[in-house]
């Protein structure tokens, strides 16, 4: 039974590829969303460089030892937000965002005319497309779906628990 | 009474015949994860997996399918690259390794300890034709990940979901898939030239199955 059920979700999930996206232009995408009002335009541009990062986030933010990657990376991060910056051609010359991940309440998101922070209420969102499967509401790009803005939803409470950018 | 039975048996019998179709789909699904490559193959009957956006372009090494606003992707502004190829993979089922060569297994983890990015991944470094060729296949399971001698043919791991894949799909951006790349003499190289069977690069399916 537990196979079928396993089946069913993923002959479901299958179908439903893309359903519940949020398509937004690059515009959007590269000008309106924002991290405590730095576009991810500008956090793309800075490409990891750890003085370009304090200009945008402030001098508390860190580069960590370790890397983990499978090629050259970059991880900074501070007390309420997390950036991934990966460079596929391992020359140093091309860190790609890959992640940004917020920690905690202090930091507002915008995309899409919303204001949103960790904590606030499902009903922020309004009529843009909810993805029941993951129980999350994720705007991405129109033209490749290759990044996304991901708000996941507590079931329960209704409350954002969690937010990140992905480039896939 | 008779009524009951009737309808009793009538709900058994529809209970069984969509039991008895979901065992063949079931069947066929698993004989297809079972199904071993053609030698040289990562997977069997590789075939690019799609992104929502951009389809099997989203999948294909050197296309124009990621957004960055530093990057220039072929004259398209705010363009990048991707690197690799992502090919289709049911969760669970097998990967084989390409070359003889000796593999080492990996796992990426962000500053909060989480997986992230390629998850769990094994990297395999062969000498081919003079050439140092280094196959990284991303997204694996944890477990049963091989280190040290492999040969040709031998399962190197499973598809997982681990890294960034697992809210890939669970947020409908793509399916399941192992993500490949692919290294000569450290210089990136489209995976696809190391497989036995040739894709289509424009419908991402095989051209030439050896099964």
């Amino acid at each position: 039974m537990l196979t079928l059920v396993i089946l069913f979700t993923s002959i479901s999930c299958k179908a439903q590829l893309g359903a519940y996206l949020n398509n937004i232009n690059d515009t959007e995408l590269f000008d309106g969303i924002k991290f405590n009002n730095v576009s991810l335009g500008d956090i793309m541009v800075a490409s990891g460089d750890l003085t370009k990062m304090k200009d945008l986030f402030g001098n508390d933010i860190q580069e960590r030892a370790n890397n983990t990657a499978p090629f050259l990376a970059k991880f900074l991060y501070k007390n309420n937000i997390s950036f991934g910056f990966e460079d596929e051609t391992d020359t140093g010359n091309n860190y790609d965002l890959t992640y940004i991940k917020v920690k905690n309440s202090s930091v507002i998101v915008n995309v899409k005319g919303l204001s949103i922070r960790i904590g606030d209420d499902k009903s922020k969102f309004g009529s843009y497309l909810f993805n029941p499967n993951s129980n999350s509401y994720n705007f991405t790009d129109a033209d490749t779906g290759s990044v996304g803005l991901s708000f996941q939803i507590d079931s329960i409470t209704n409350k954002v628990t969690e937010i990140k950018f992905i480039a896939y | 009474m008779h009524i009951y039975s009737a309808t009793y048996r009538e709900a058994y019998d529809l209970a069984l015949s969509v039991l008895n179709s979901q065992r063949i789909e079931l069947n066929r699904l698993v004989n297809e994860v079972e199904i071993k490559p053609c030698a040289g193959d990562p997977v069997a009957n590789p075939e690019i997996a799609p992104q929502t956006n951009s389809g099997i372009q989203g999948g294909m090494h050197d296309s124009c399918a990621r957004k960055n606003k530093k990057f220039i992707c072929k004259g398209i502004r705010g363009s990048k690259w991707h690197n690799g190829v992502d090919i289709k993979n049911p969760y669970g089922a097998p990967i084989y390794a390409i070359y003889d060569g000796n593999a080492t297994k990996h796992v990426q983890r962000d500053d909060n300890n989480e997986l992230d990015g390629a998850g769990y991944y094994v990297a395999i470094v062969s000498n081919i034709g003079g050439k140092t060729v280094r196959l990284v296949f991303f997204h694996l399971r944890e477990n049963s990940r091989v280190t040290g001698s492999v040969k040709a043919g031998d399962i190197i791991g499973y598809q997982g979901d681990s890294g960034n894949l697992k809210s890939g799909i669970a947020d409908g951006y793509t399916e399941s898939h192992v993500h490949i790349k692919a290294q000569e003499n450290g210089a990136n190289v489209n995976p696809l030239n190391h497989f036995k069977t040739k894709i289509d690069l424009n419908t991402g399916q095989l051209i030439n199955p050896c099964n």
